[in-house]
């Protein structure tokens, strides 16, 4: 009798330790066109990080596309209602993934002047020839300006390129990179660059993460720093112009906000896309991702990125379509014109 | 919380099962570990290969459960101790596991790999009825990650957790004509933790850069529960010695908004070198040696 009495005294033990476990359910919803919209909507409202910046109100715009839902709702209008939910987040980092489509709110650049023509840019400044490693264009054009092209930030820029497209573009009056068009990619070549600009540690901007569900549940920022390159590698330390339009986006937002804090960039052409949040992967029921903003990123100055970055005072320029088609690309000719008069570096004239 | 189904079923027939089978003998050979001068203490070693299913949410990668086949190795290691070996024990586990898994739709593939080791010691006592059971304690990490490959920022979550736990077991060796059998049950119960969760939204990439705050929380059963359960039924052929086992095993983590909840239910099928003891072999004396599982 007394194992009995054992055997239920540890049965009620394991009952309780398994209630303790489950006081932290995750809210589950059915594979049905109520419960995947309110999977995703619960979703954004819970882990979405902009909702506070945006000045939206989630529940409004929750019940609004809800509505939308009848007995006649197929998957796929289903699919539909919530891209055009997703939407109302005007974010470029936002999609929802289901087998047949995948949904992208594209207004954050479709709504704006392109500013940038790369055939413009290949005939007219390069002449059809240029010097081209680690997806970097780059050549001295002429006036002995040293000009890079990065067109994206998703490949991978090798140290060892980076040195050598520094040291054969050294003997210049200053450095124009230009990033129009740069969609992203990945934020560890903004170490890469930036490492070559600097000669100490600096901090480029600021992260915070969601530590809980409410819109404003953030942690702590932690500072973004960048760390010089390594000795030997070969160094800028002289003017530069870095040129942007509205389609710098996500890692080319970023690199764009670092390289502005630095003392001896401007920035010339127009706001960027923005893209300031690191996006997060989830998923609903049916099986459809949804990709979103997870995580803010700030500035050296504690400011939101996630709108664009300006160019430096004074330096907005745009390039508009008829002179790009021309040939007259007027975002590059001001940065050739603020950086044409100035000397030759002095140990390399 | 998303018990599967199964879990229950099975439980409730192997206890069924047992309630049945462990009357049958009442006179279970209560083998000879009374006498311990010059006594020998071998290692037992059990080695076992696991087959069954887990459940998984990670909501660092996603909202939902994945469900799959888990794979297992383990190894169970114990000796009596030679100041008290009739109530000492010291043991040691360790094990590695494998899962592949689906999410509800069967559109995302998540895969799993884990290992954990435990060291510790035990109290052991006979009970009526020719029960042996032990109390104890051991110490013990477990690590691995689980990788959802569809995901962008957010492919991993890395598990990594060491705990002081509490460990019981119950025996009963059982001879059914010719046959020797040993009824154990194991349980395992991490009681006070240290386990990783990082926040949400915040990337592995930037921990390796130098952010490490938040990512270590203090565990007790309320935000960090687990268990460890481990039924077998062991044949012993003298030399060597077959078990049969289900192995259920739970582990519960909340922190930084983040729900993970593990949970496996698999059989195990393993060997015994050296067997158990329960059976005489022929030349040896069996009062010369204290066995460590019963």
């Amino acid at each position: 009798m007394k194992i009995v009495r054992y055997i239920k005294s540890a049965i009620l033990l394991i009952s309780v330790m398994t209630l303790l476990a489950a006081c932290h359910d995750s809210p589950e919803y059915p594979n049905n066109l109520y419960g995947n919209f309110d999977a995703l909507w619960e979703i954004v409202d819970t882990r979405y990080c902009f909702l506070e910046e945006k000045g939206l109100d989630w529940k409004k715009i929750g019940a609004q596309y809800r509505a939308k839902i009848t007995s006649e709702t197929t998957q796929s209008d289903l699919f539909f209602i919530c891209a055009d939910m997703l939407d109302e987040l005007k974010d470029g980092h936002v999609n929802l993934s289901s087998r047949f489509t995948t949904s992208y709110y594209r207004q954050w650049w479709t709504d704006y002047p392109q500013d940038f023509s790369m055939r413009t840019l290949e005939e007219y400044y390069l002449d059809f020839y240029w010097l081209s490693t680690s997806g970097i264009i780059y050549k001295q054009l002429p006036g002995e300006i040293a000009y890079l092209y990065y067109p994206n930030f998703a490949t991978p820029v090798g140290e060892t390129s980076l040195d050598y497209i520094l040291a054969i573009l050294r003997n210049s009056r200053g450095l124009i990179i230009d990033i129009r068009d740069n969609g992203g990619g990945l934020l560890t070549n903004i170490d890469t660059f930036v490492g070559r600009f600097i000669d100490k540690e600096i901090c480029g901007g600021y992260i915070t993460h969601k530590t809980g569900p409410g819109h404003n549940d953030f942690s702590e920022p932690y500072p973004i720093t960048y760390k010089p390159a390594k000795e030997g590698r070969v160094k800028w330390d002289g003017p530069i112009i870095l040129l942007t339009n509205r389609s710098c986006y996500s890692a080319a937002n970023s690199f764009a906000s670092v390289m502005k804090s630095l003392p001896n960039v401007k920035v010339v052409g127009a706001r960027t896309g923005g893209g300031g949040g690191l996006p997060f992967t989830s998923e609903i029921p049916v099986g459809w991702g949804v990709r979103f903003s997870a995580s803010p990123i700030y500035n050296a100055a504690m400011e939101c990125i996630e709108f664009g970055i300006d160019p430096s005072e004074g330096c907005e320029v745009h390039a508009p379509a008829e002179e790009l088609a021309e040939g007259k690309d007027a975002i590059l000719d001001f940065a050739i014109d603020q950086l044409k008069d100035l000397p030759l570096p002095e140990n390399k004239q | 919380m998303n018990m599967p189904r199964i879990s229950f079923k099975k439980i409730s027939f192997i206890l069924i099962l047992l309630s049945i089978l462990l009357p049958l003998n009442s006179q279970a050979e209560n083998t000879d570990s009374l006498s311990y001068k010059g006594s020998q203490r071998p290692v037992t070693g059990i080695y076992s290969l696991e087959i069954g299913r887990t459940d998984v949410l990670a909501t660092y990668l996603s909202p939902l459960h994945y469900t799959g086949t888990h794979y297992g190795a383990t190894g169970e290691w114990s000796k009596a101790l030679p100041f008290n070996p009739e109530s000492a024990i010291m043991h040691f586990d360790g094990g590695l596991s494998f899962c592949s898994l689906l999410n509800p739709a069967h559109t995302a593939r998540m895969v799993g790999m884990t290992g954990d080791f435990k060291w510790g010691m035990s109290w052991r006592k006979n009970l009526p009825s020719s029960f042996t059971a032990t109390l104890g304690g051991n110490i013990g990490f477990n690590g691995g990650a689980y990788y959802l490959m569809r995901n962008s920022n957010n492919p991993v979550q890395a598990m990594a957790q060491a705990a002081i736990s509490l460990r019981a077991s119950v025996a009963r060796p059982l001879k059914l004509g010719k046959i020797y059998l040993l009824f154990r049950d194991v349980v395992t119960l991490p009681s006070l933790s240290m386990f990783f969760a990082p926040q949400y939204g915040e990337t592995y990439f930037e921990i390796y850069l130098g952010n490490h705050k938040g990512l270590a929380h203090a565990g007790w059963w309320g935000n960090n529960f687990g268990i460890d359960n481990r039924l077998s039924v062991s044949i012993d052929f003298g030399r060597t010695a077959m078990t049969l086992g289900y192995h259920f095993y739970a582990n519960t983590q909340w922190a930084n908004n983040l729900n993970t909840k593990i949970f496996t239910h698999s059989f195990s099928i393993g060997i015994i070198p050296g067997g158990l003891g329960l059976k005489p072999k022929a030349k040896i004396k069996n009062s010369a040696s204290v066995y460590s599982l019963f």
